[in-house]
């Protein structure tokens, strides 16, 4: 960057406070972390079949930080330096006392564990800063003299479980789980913290059946079902049932607070309840598949519930609705080949599954959050945005379709006056999976991972930035594309300081369809002789690649990187290189 | 050894979590609604809350959200005696485009606003339960509750719809007298002023009657009520009522000198003002801050160069040269033109930076209220021209005594509270209280920057949409609710 010195008015236009050179080499930002984890537990085994558990675990993970701007470059210039120091700890304590009692009568076999959990998790956070260092290279608070603020606050979350589980067996044919739990979370009130949550479970396996042995070409065959539900009770907050003030709105030297959160004393638990049916089985020892289908309801979501701000509130935690995810899991192996000197072994995996709201709360059937909207016989997934027309080839402005007094469909170049609409898009795929392939011939192997993703769309947010007009940001090589007045077929607008140009809207959804090469591994095993006469058991060299390749829709384009089809500008994952020789003695 | 491990951790494994209020946890920086009005004290936390409210930055990543002084600005930054030569926060205002339903600037004030008064309908829900230890301190406290809220309607539903005058019946905004879930809808202008002078009325009553001495500089007492009054009734045209609310608001006071109008505007006490922020280095908002866009003198993003604001040449060049508001203005080369500094904002002068105080209310936009609330009346000119004379004389060296009358004074009065209260963020509420035609021409306002040179009067570019967020929550708002 090109420094255009201090004077009044001779300054870039972008970033103009910034020095990065001075607050590199000057700045400091200083990480501590700190981390102890303790087990203890007691076993205790009594009339013969019965044992009985005491686990107490304790995590310390303590942080101590330091932010430090110079006092003679960039932000901290017009703070004369500015320090702020951060200390933070968090325990977790938890305990459980488990009791089993195990028993074998003949072809019956019974387990049975009954049990009581809880978990302690505290959160403590000081900071303070100062401003104003006399001295260049003094970064400690007591070099400073202006307080810029100080503060400290403690947070806690305990939760309380008992639960029991009983599996029986008879004979390894027939196989039976039964399962019941209980759990308290200080997040909700008193009267309504409790969740109960139970489950069952059968399997046949049929292969075991003396019906079925003269079969020999099928190894194994196994039908299974359950049926069970679990709780959540994550938020995002700790305490999710109190009318809440924040403190902090200090009135120079008089305290002041603001109202900050509603009370929702009647917040449940959020409950899944999952229905499962699948087959296993091994035929010809040569290929093995595991095959569930599933139902997933999911009845009192949490969700934060939209207000009006004219409230004064932004929104409300409530249990807002149902949905429902259906969909499979496969996984299969299939041994290719198996020769003495060749192997190939396929291994895959693929899923697929369908979301559907099947209940909005009855004041609130239309919720928008944010490029989704959720109604009943949507997914939480489907867009709701505005539809991108193109450009105005006559004065290069974006357009999107609005709908004039008369109901038609019309064109406007202000985004604020465009419609919503369901795109008929969502961000889940259609089907997404991971093959595995690996062969080996004589001493030599080779194996690669691929991961895919087929259908779905993504909201490319960071194309999205890359196509925006701020001055001094970077862009999309497609701004090359822009309206001009000689370049008039386009969809890309013209470059000017409209705020409108590029705001959200389907011209963003990209396809999700990806294929990613996640590693590949080469691997050569030392001959037998070789390895003998150095007196070793064996020696491998090999060399692993991942993140090889990402084929997207566009280039660094990464649609694996969040399931609402977000992004975030996270990192593309790195592609690392690894050559390794073992030799095992 | 090995026996006594064992026990403890049995002990303790079972006794951990014994206790019934193991599962009651309280945060510990909130307070639990509950506890806040069971006494005057937590009441009145609750009002400074709300004071602190008007000068918090609420997302850090936006330096262009601080409070109502970013209002402030909006407002100026709209109109014509503010220049601007360079990109950056507030462009889009500059630009006359900030004010979809989409966009940030068009939700912050709503969001704001009503948070001020969601907090008074709190405290005002209350007003039976509260242990208050004498008449006057529950005048104080239940008094500022209705007038923040009366001020707060009375911004809203000047950003949110045109003026007063004209749209009486036109949609308002929504109004809650109660603490709240469910949105209520539009209503009218006219509700909405209901509403206002209803608390503003209710709060002078109780504050006449029950007296009491003023805390801070940051209170809403007897004085600021009367001058949120006589604004209001300047804005209804109720001219005799604003004439007699904003001389009873400055009769306690003097009004500021020259000395006193150079001092910076950056420390309360050294100067005359009726209503104000106190900002320490604590509770400073930093790069997002008044100070950082708007005074000159400080490595903000005016003083640096980054985003300058400048007096427009059109507004310099009508001064007297003898006018202390002329001389503090300076004439700068930026390399492609002539631009004027304007060092009314002067935090360096006290040693501030971006912790400098900011001023809400002071005597002399009381004077130009009654002013032109006299000279509005008729047949009172000659009150009018010695209330403008008072004020020369305490802004030029050598006053010329003001002899206009009729619309020509009226027009000095309006001229008068452009040069007095510039950066203030009243020109642009008055071009569209007065509706009159925007005109940036004949200045250093550069076309290319500022997009729009000239608006009719009563432009759509002068009326915010209601937030996107709001339509979409609200089961009493729909598209066909929204404004133009």
């Amino acid at each position: 960057m090109y420094d255009y010195g201090n004077e009044f008015g001779r300054s870039r236009s972008f970033g103009a406070l910034e020095n990065p050179l001075g607050t590199i080499m000057l700045d400091k930002n200083l990480f501590k972390k700190d981390n102890v984890q303790s087990k203890g537990f007691v076993e205790v085994s009594f009339l013969r079949d019965f044992r009985f558990t005491v686990n107490l675990n304790a995590d310390y993970e303590g942080h101590s930080n330091l932010e430090y701007l110079n006092p003679e470059f960039g932000d901290g210039e017009a703070y004369k330096g500015f320090c702020k120091r951060t200390s933070s700890r968090r325990i977790t304590v938890s305990a459980n006392e488990l009791l089993n009692w195990n028993k074998t009568v003949k072809s019956h076999s019974f387990d049975f564990l009954a049990g009581h959990e809880s978990y302690d998790f505290k959160y403590n956070y000081l900071s303070a800063s100062r401003s104003g260092f006399p001295f260049p290279g003094q970064y400690e608070l007591d070099a400073a003299a202006v307080l810029e603020g100080a503060g400290s606050y403690e947070d806690t979350f305990t939760m309380e479980s008992y639960f029991s589980r009983l599996n029986y067996n008879y004979n390894d044919r027939y196989y039976l789980s039964l399962s019941a739990r209980t759990d308290g979370s200080s997040r909700f009130a008193r009267d309504s913290r409790w969740g109960k949550f139970w489950s069952a479970g059968a399997s046949w396996r049929i292969s075991q059946e003396s019906f079925m042995s003269g079969l020999t070409w099928l190894n194994d065959l196994k039908l299974k079902a359950s049926y069970g539900s679990q709780g959540n009770d994550n938020l995002g907050t700790f305490y999710a049932y109190l009318g809440l003030y924040d403190f902090g709105y200090n009135n120079v030297n008089y305290p002041g607070i603001f109202a900050s959160r509603l009370p929702t004393p009647d917040l449940l638990w959020e409950k899944n309840i999952t229905m499962n049916a699948g087959v296993e089985f091994t035929i010809l020892d040569r290929l093995t598949v595991n095959f569930e289908l599933y139902n997933r309801r999911s009845v009192d979501l949490l969700f934060p519930v939209p207000l009006p701000s004219s409230t004064g509130y932004g929104s409300y935690d409530a249990n807002v609705g149902a949905m429902k995810n259906t969909g499979f899991d496969l996984d299969a192996s299939f041994v290719i080949f198996n020769k003495a000197r060749f192997k190939w072994t396929t291994d895959l995996n693929l899923s697929h599954y369908k979301n559907e709201i099947t209940k909005m709360p009855k004041d609130q059937e239309q919720i928008i959050n944010g490029s989704k909207k959720w109604m009943v016989g949507h997914s939480i997934y489907d867009y709701y945005i505005q539809k991108y027309v193109g450009v105005d080839p006559e004065n290069g402005k974006a357009i999107w379709n609005t709908t004039d007094a008369d109901g038609s469909i019309i064109t406007t170049e202000n985004y604020s006056y465009a419609d919503k609409f369901y795109t008929g898009s969502s961000s889940i795929p259609d089907l997404q999976g991971g093959l595995t392939n690996t062969f080996r011939y004589g001493n030599i192997d080779l194996s690669f991972l691929v991961t895919f993703g087929l259908g779905g769309k993504i909201m490319d947010g960071s194309y999205q930035e890359l196509m925006g007009n701020s001055p001094g940001y970077a862009m999309h090589k497609d701004m090359l594309k822009r309206w001009t007045p000689t370049n008039t077929d386009t969809d890309v607008p013209i470059l000017d300081y409209d705020i409108n140009s590029n705001e959200t809207s389907d011209r963003w959804l990209t396809s999700m369809s990806f294929l990613n090469i996640r590693s590949l591994t080469v691997g050569y095993n030392l001959p037998e002789k070789w390895v003998s006469a150095l007196h070793i058991s064996d020696a491998r060299l090999s060399m692993m690649v991942t993140n090889l390749h990402l084929f997207s829709a566009r280039k660094g384009l990464d649609p694996q990187q969040s399931f609402s089809g977000t992004t975030d500008d996270s990192y593309t994952p790195l592609r690392t290189t690894s050559v390794n020789f073992s030799m095992n003695f | 050894m090995k026996r006594i491990s064992i026990i403890i951790v049995l002990l303790a494994g079972l006794c951990f979590s014994c206790s019934d209020d193991f599962l009651e946890t309280k945060p510990t920086d909130q307070i639990d609604a509950n506890e806040v009005f069971k006494t005057a004290a937590g009441a009145q936390t609750v009002l400074d809350g709300i004071s602190r409210s008007l000068r918090v930055a609420p997302i850090a990543s936006r330096d262009d959200w601080f409070g109502v002084k970013s209002f402030d600005i909006m407002w100026d930054l709209m109109g014509d005696d503010i220049v601007c030569t360079q990109q950056g926060w507030f462009i889009y205002d500059y630009q006359l485009d900030y004010r979809m339903a989409y966009w940030a600037r068009c939700s912050y004030p709503w969001t704001l606003y009503y948070q001020v008064i969601n907090n008074a309908n709190n405290i005002l829900a209350h007003a039976e339960t509260i242990p208050f230890e004498s008449d006057s301190q529950r005048a104080g406290i239940l008094g500022q509750a209705l007038a923040y809220r009366a001020w707060a309607y009375f911004n809203l539903v000047n950003i949110y719809q045109f003026t007063y005058i004209g749209h009486e019946s036109a949609p308002g905004v929504p109004v809650y007298t109660e603490p709240t879930t469910s949105g209520n809808g539009r209503g009218t202008v006219q509700n909405v002023y209901d509403r206002i002078t209803a608390d503003l009325g209710e709060a002078i009553d109780l504050m006449t009657e029950n007296p009491s001495p003023r805390r801070h500089i940051s209170d809403i007492d007897l004085s600021v009520a009367h001058g949120i009054y006589a604004r209001v009734a300047l804005q209804m045209g109720n001219w005799a009522r604003a004439e007699t609310e904003a001389a009873t608001a400055r009769q306690s006071y003097s009004l500021n000198t020259r000395s006193d109008f150079a001092s910076g505007f950056s420390v309360y006490s050294r100067s005359v003002w009726m209503w104000g922020m106190e900002i320490n280095n604590e509770q400073s908002t930093g790069y997002g801050s008044f100070p950082s866009h708007m005074d000159m003198t400080i490595n903000g993003y005016a003083g640096s160069g980054s985003m300058p604001k400048y007096i427009s040449i059109a507004l310099y060049n009508m001064m007297a040269d003898d006018d202390i508001r002329k001389q503090l203005c300076e004439a700068y080369d930026d390399g492609s033109a002539i631009h004027y500094i304007n060092y009314k904002f002067n935090a360096s002068l006290s040693g501030k930076s971006f912790a400098a105080d900011q001023v809400l209310m002071r005597p002399e936009e009381m004077l130009l209220i009654q002013a032109e609330a006299i000279a509005r009346q008729g047949g009172r000119d000659t009150d009018a021209q010695a209330l403008l004379n008072d004020l020369h004389a305490v802004r030029q060296v050598t006053p010329v005594p003001v002899t206009s009358t009729g619309t020509a004074l009226l027009d000095s009065i309006l001229l008068e509270r452009r040069f007095e209260l510039w950066g203030e963020g009243f020109r642009g509420r008055d071009i569209k209280r007065l509706k009159i035609a925007l005109d940036r021409t004949g200045s250093d306002h550069d076309q290319a920057l500022c997009l729009y040179m000239t608006a009719e009067p009563e432009s759509v570019l002068w009326n915010y949409q209601i937030p996107q967020s709001e339509i979409d929550a609200n089961p009493n708002m729909d598209e066909s609710d929204q404004n133009d």
